[in-house]
C-alpha cells in the first residue's frame, strides 16, 4: 500500500522470487559446500601425493567457477531484484535493519570471489602449499558470507527480542539463527559431494572412479545423520502458530485434508530419503555402477529437495515478511487499525492515491484485491482465487469477507495464515462484486447444474 | 495529482549509520562498479571490432589485442557485478522510495537485465573457452566477432535499462501515469528528456575507457615486448582521444538539451560545491585528452600514464556530478537526512577493519597470482614438489 503493486497474471509475483531463489540457493549452497570440498579434497591430494586427485580437482574447480561465479552471482543479484518489485517493504525494512551486515557481507563476498579465480588460475603455477592455502581460504570465506546472510534469512521468520526491542543484534542472532546455520552448512556439505559425483562420474580409469565416487559419496551422509536432530531442533524454535498449522496438516492427512504446509514436509522428507537410500546403495555401497547419468539424476533430485524446501521455509512465515512485524502484504502490525471496519483505502501512499473518488465499485474492489491480496493470490494461476472462490454467490462473498475481517483466532480459522482483512462496509461491498467478477463461468455452471 | 503524495515512505525503523557515510559509501561504491563495467561495456564491443579488423592475420597486433581484451573479460564482468552491490545496496537505503516505485514501474525489462546479464556473461566465457584457446581460432574470427557482439549488445541493454531506472526514480511526476495505463511493469522511459543523451554519455564513455585498457595492456607488455607495448599504448590512446571528443559533443547535449536548465544552472554557479566538481571534471577531461593526445603520437609512457591517473580522476568526479544531479532532482520530494539514525557502530567499526584487512589480502593475492603468471610454472613446480 506504500508503493504501487506489480501484477503478475497467472504465477504471481511470490513465484518470481521462487523460482530465482531456489536456482540461486541450489548453486549458492554448493559454491559453500565446494570450498569445504576443495579444502579437504585437497588436503588429501597432498598428504597421498595423488596426482589423479589434483587432476580431477583441477578439473572439477573449472565447472565450479563457470557455475558459482556466473550463475551464482547473477542470481543472487537477481533474487535482490525480484524481491524489490514483489516486497518492497520487506527488503527496505531489512535494508534499514542490516546495511551494515550486508556491506560486510560483500566483503567476505568480494574475498570469497578473488579468492576462487585465483585458486582457479594459479593450478600448476605456484607450490601446492600455497594453492591448498588457498582453497582454505576460499572455505573460510565462503562460510562467513552464509554465517552473515543467514542471520538475515532467519531473522525474517524469527525475528525474536528485536520485536521489541529493535537492536540489530537481537535480530541478527535469532532463535532459529544456530539451528538454521548447521542445517545449512549439512545440506552445502551434501550438494558439494552431488556435484563432485557429476565430475567423479566422468573419470576414465575405473578404479580411481571407484575411489572417488565413493568418496564424493561420504559428502552426502552427515546430513542424513545430523540432520533429522538439527531439524528437530529448528522447529522447536519457530512460532508456536507455525507449529500448529503443521501439525493440524500431519493430524489431518489421515482425512485428506492436511495443509500445504505439511504436504511440502512430506515431500521434502520423501525426496530427501530417496536421496539417501539411492547414495547409499548407489555410490557408496557401489560405485563401480555409478554413471554420467545417475549423477545428473542425484541432481535433479537435489534441486526438488532445495525447491521444497525453500517453499516450505517460506509456507512457515506466512502470513508475514518479517514474523509478528510485517504482513505479506506490505502492512506493518502495529498499522492494524483498532476498529474492524476500518476503512483501507485511507491508508497508505499508493492504495489512497490510486482510489478516486469517482472510482466505481468493482474498480475500487479490484485496488483493495491488488493491495490486500495480490501478494498471495492470482486471479487465475498461482492460488487462484478462480479456483478458491468457487460458485459462491455476492452475498456468500460478503460473509466470507467479513470472517476474514476477524481477528479472533477461534471465528476466523484464516487469522494464521492470512493478513486480517482490513476494509471498510463499503470496501467489503466492492471487493466482493469484484471477486464475483472472477467466478461468474463457476456461478453459471453451478447454477445450470442445479437446474 | 501531487507527486509528492506518490513518494512512499521509509520504514518506521532507523538508519544505523549516518546519511553522509552512506552517500559517501553509495559515490566510492559506484565509482568501483563503474570501473570495470566501463571496461566490458566498450572493450566487448572494441575486442569485437579490433578480431574483426584482423580476421586474416592471427600474428597482427590487432588480432592479439583483440584477443588480450576479449580474454579478460570475464574477470571484469565479475569485478562490475561484485562491485555493483555497495552502490544498489546504499541506492536503496538511502533513496529507496524513489527506487522501488520506479523498479516497480519498469518491472518486466528490469527483472530481464538479469537474465541478459546471465546470457552476455556466459557468452563471454564462450568466447574465451570454445573460441579463443581452440587451435586456428583464425577460422571462427567472424562467429567469435558475432558472439562479442551479441554480448555487448546484451550489456549495452543493461546500461539503458539502468538508465531509464535511473532517469523513472527522480521524476515522481511521471509516476501514475504510467501505472495507470498499465501495471504490468512493461513501461520504459522513453519520453524523458535526458534518457538518450544520458545513456549515449556513459556509453561512449565506455568506449574510451576501454582504450585506456588497451594501454594499460601496452604499460604491461612494455617489458616482455617493446613493439606491441608501444603499439597497445598508441591505439588505446587513439581511441580513447576520439571517443573521448565524440563524448564531448554528447555531453553537451546531455546538459543543455537533456538536463532541466533549473538543475544544470546549478553546475554553472548556481551551487558551488557542483559548480567546483564540474569544472574540475572538465579540466580532468581537457588533461587527460591533451596527455593521450601526446602518448597516441608518439606511445610515450608518461603521458599516457598522466592521460590514465586523469581518467580515474574524471570517472569519480563524473560520478560525484552525476550523484548532485540526483540529489537536485530528488530534494522537494525525499529527504533521508530527515530519517533518525542509531548508529551501529561497532558493527561500523567491524565494516572498516574488514574492509583495510580486504584491501591488504587483495594486494596480496594480486601478488601470488602476479607473480605466479611472471614466472615459468614448471620450475614452480618441481621445487614445491622435490
Amino acid at each position: 500500500m506504500n508503493y504501487p503493486v506489480w501484477v503478475v497474471p497467472y504465477l504471481g509475483g511470490s513465484w518470481v522470487i521462487g523460482i530465482i531463489a531456489i536456482i540461486h540457493i541450489f548453486i549458492s549452497h554448493f559454491a559453500v559446500g565446494c570450498g569445504a570440498f576443495f579444502a579437504l579434497a585437497e588436503e588429501l591430494a597432498y598428504r597421498r601425493g595423488d596426482e589423479r586427485i589434483y587432476a580431477f580437482l583441477k578439473q572439477h574447480s573449472r565447472f565450479f567457477v563457470l557455475v558459482t561465479t556466473v550463475a551464482g552471482a547473477v542470481t543472487g543479484v537477481g533474487i535482490w531484484f525480484a524481491v524489490s518489485l514483489v516486497g518492497p517493504d520487506g527488503i527496505a525494512s531489512l535494508i534499514q535493519c542490516f546495511s551494515l551486515a550486508w556491506a560486510e557481507e560483500y566483503l567476505f563476498f568480494v574475498a570469497e570471489l578473488a579468492t576462487a579465480f585465483a585458486y582457479y588460475y594459479t593450478w600448476n603455477k605456484i607450490s601446492r602449499q600455497k594453492h591448498l592455502l588457498l582453497a582454505r581460504l576460499y572455505m573460510i570465506f565462503s562460510i562467513a558470507t552464509l554465517v552473515i546472510i543467514n542471520g538475515m534469512l532467519t531473522f525474517m521468520l524469527t525475528p525474536g527480542k528485536w520485536l521489541t526491542s529493535h537492536n540489530w543484534v537481537d535480530g541478527f542472532f535469532n532463535p532459529t539463527y544456530c539451528p538454521s546455520l548447521i542445517i545449512r552448512l549439512l545440506i552445502m556439505f551434501a550438494l558439494a559431494g552431488m556435484y563432485a559425483l557429476v565430475t567423479s562420474s566422468r573419470i576414465a580409469e575405473p578404479k580411481f572412479r571407484t575411489f572417488m565416487v565413493r568418496y564424493c559419496a561420504k559428502w552426502l551422509l552427515p546430513v542424513f545423520v545430523i540432520g533429522p536432530v538439527v531439524g528437530f531442533w529448528y522447529l522447536t524454535q519457530i512460532p508456536q502458530a507455525t507449529m500448529h498449522t503443521i501439525f493440524t496438516g500431519i493430524q489431518s492427512s489421515g482425512v485428506g485434508n492436511f495443509s500445504i504446509l505439511a504436504r511440502a514436509l512430506y515431500l521434502s522428507l520423501i525426496l530427501s530419503g530417496t536421496i539417501i537410500l539411492f547414495n547409499f546403495f548407489g555410490p557408496y555401497l557401489n560405485p563401480r555402477g555409478f554413471t554420467f547419468r545417475i549423477a545428473l539424476l542425484f541432481l535433479v533430485c537435489g534441486l526438488a529437495v532445495t525447491g521444497t524446501t525453500e517453499w516450505m521455509r517460506e509456507l512457515l512465515r506466512k502470513p508475514y515478511i518479517v514474523y509478528g512485524y510485517l504482513y505479506s502484504n506490505g502492512m506493518h502490525t502495529d498499522e492494524l487499525p483498532a476498529k474492524v471496519d476500518a476503512s483501507f483505502l485511507k491508508k497508505g501512499r499508493w492504495a489512497t492515491a490510486m482510489a478516486t473518488p469517482d472510482m466505481p465499485p468493482v474498480a475500487k474492489g479490484e485496488l483493495l484485491f491488488r493491495y490486500e491480496c495480490m501478494s498471495c493470490h492470482t486471479v487465475r494461476g498461482y492460488r487462484s482465487m478462480k479456483t478458491l472462490l468457487g460458485p459462491r454467490d455476492e452475498d456468500a462473498l460478503v460473509g466470507f469477507l467479513q470472517l476474514l475481517r476477524m481477528r479472533d483466532r477461534s471465528v476466523n480459522p484464516y487469522s494464521g495464515i492470512m493478513p486480517p482483512l482490513v476494509a471498510s462496509d463499503d470496501e467489503l461491498q466492492c471487493l466482493s462484486k469484484y471477486l464475483a467478477t472472477i467466478n461468474q463461468k463457476e456461478r453459471a455452471q453451478a447454477i445450470s447444474m442445479s437446474h | 495529482m501531487d507527486p509528492s503524495q506518490l513518494i512512499p515512505s521509509y520504514q518506521p525503523l532507523p538508519f544505523p549509520l549516518p546519511v553522509w557515510l552512506s552517500q559517501t559509501l553509495l559515490v566510492i561504491g559506484l565509482y568501483l562498479h563503474a570501473l570495470p563495467m566501463n571496461v566490458v561495456l566498450g572493450g566487448g564491443f572494441i575486442s569485437a571490432a579490433l578480431l574483426a579488423a584482423s580476421r586474416r592475420d592471427k600474428s597482427s597486433y590487432c588480432w592479439r589485442a583483440g584477443q588480450a581484451l576479449a580474454s579478460s573479460l570475464p574477470l571484469f564482468i565479475s569485478f562490475a557485478i561484485t562491485q555493483g552491490i555497495v552502490p544498489l545496496l546504499f541506492v536503496q537505503l538511502l533513496y529507496g522510495p524513489a527506487f522501488y516505485t520506479s523498479s516497480i514501474l519498469l518491472a518486466v525489462p528490469w527483472l530481464a537485465l538479469v537474465f541478459i546479464l546471465l546470457f552476455s556473461y556466459y557468452l563471454s566465457y564462450l568466447v574465451v573457452y570454445r573460441f579463443l584457446k581452440k587451435e586456428g581460432g583464425g577460422n571462427l574470427a567472424p562467429l567469435i566477432s558475432l558472439t562479442l557482439l551479441v554480448m555487448s549488445i546484451g550489456f549495452a541493454a543493461i546500461g539503458f535499462t539502468f538508465s531509464n531506472n535511473m532517469t523513472l526514480m527522480l521524476t515522481p511526476d511521471k509516476w501514475a501515469a504510467i501505472y495507470q495505463s498499465n501495471p504490468y511493469g512493461l513501461h520504459l522511459n522513453w519520453q524523458e528528456p535526458q534518457l538518450l543523451p544520458r545513456f549515449l554519455h556513459f556509453f561512449v564513455a565506455s568506449f574510451a575507457v576501454a582504450g585506456m585498457t588497451l594501454g594499460c595492456f601496452g604499460l604491461y607488455l612494455l617489458r616482455r615486448s617493446q613493439e606491441f607495448g608501444r603499439w597497445l599504448i598508441r591505439t588505446g590512446s587513439r581511441l580513447f582521444v576520439c571517443f573521448t571528443m565524440v563524448n564531448v559533443g554528447v555531453g553537451l547535449w546531455f546538459f543543455f538539451g537533456g538536463i532541466p536548465a533549473r538543475f544544470a544552472h546549478y553546475f554553472a554557479g548556481g551551487d558551488l560545491q557542483a559548480t567546483y566538481m564540474f569544472v574540475a571534471s572538465l579540466a580532468l577531461a581537457a588533461i587527460s585528452v591533451i596527455c593521450a593526445l601526446i602518448s597516441s603520437i608518439n606511445s610515450s609512457k608518461p603521458a599516457f600514464l598522466s592521460s590514465l591517473v586523469s581518467t580515474l580522476a574524471l570517472i569519480f568526479a563524473m560520478i560525484v556530478n552525476r550523484h548532485n544531479l540526483r540529489l537536485f532532482y530528488l530534494q522537494p520530494y525525499l529527504r533521508p537526512e530527515t530519517v533518525p539514525v542509531v548508529a551501529q557502530t561497532w558493527l561500523l567499526g567491524i565494516f572498516f577493519v574488514s574492509a583495510v584487512a580486504l584491501i591488504a589480502f587483495l594486494f596480496w593475492l594480486g601478488h601470488l597470482v602476479w607473480s605466479a603468471w611472471s614466472k615459468d610454472a614448471s620450475v614452480i613446480d618441481e621445487s614445491s614438489t622435490a
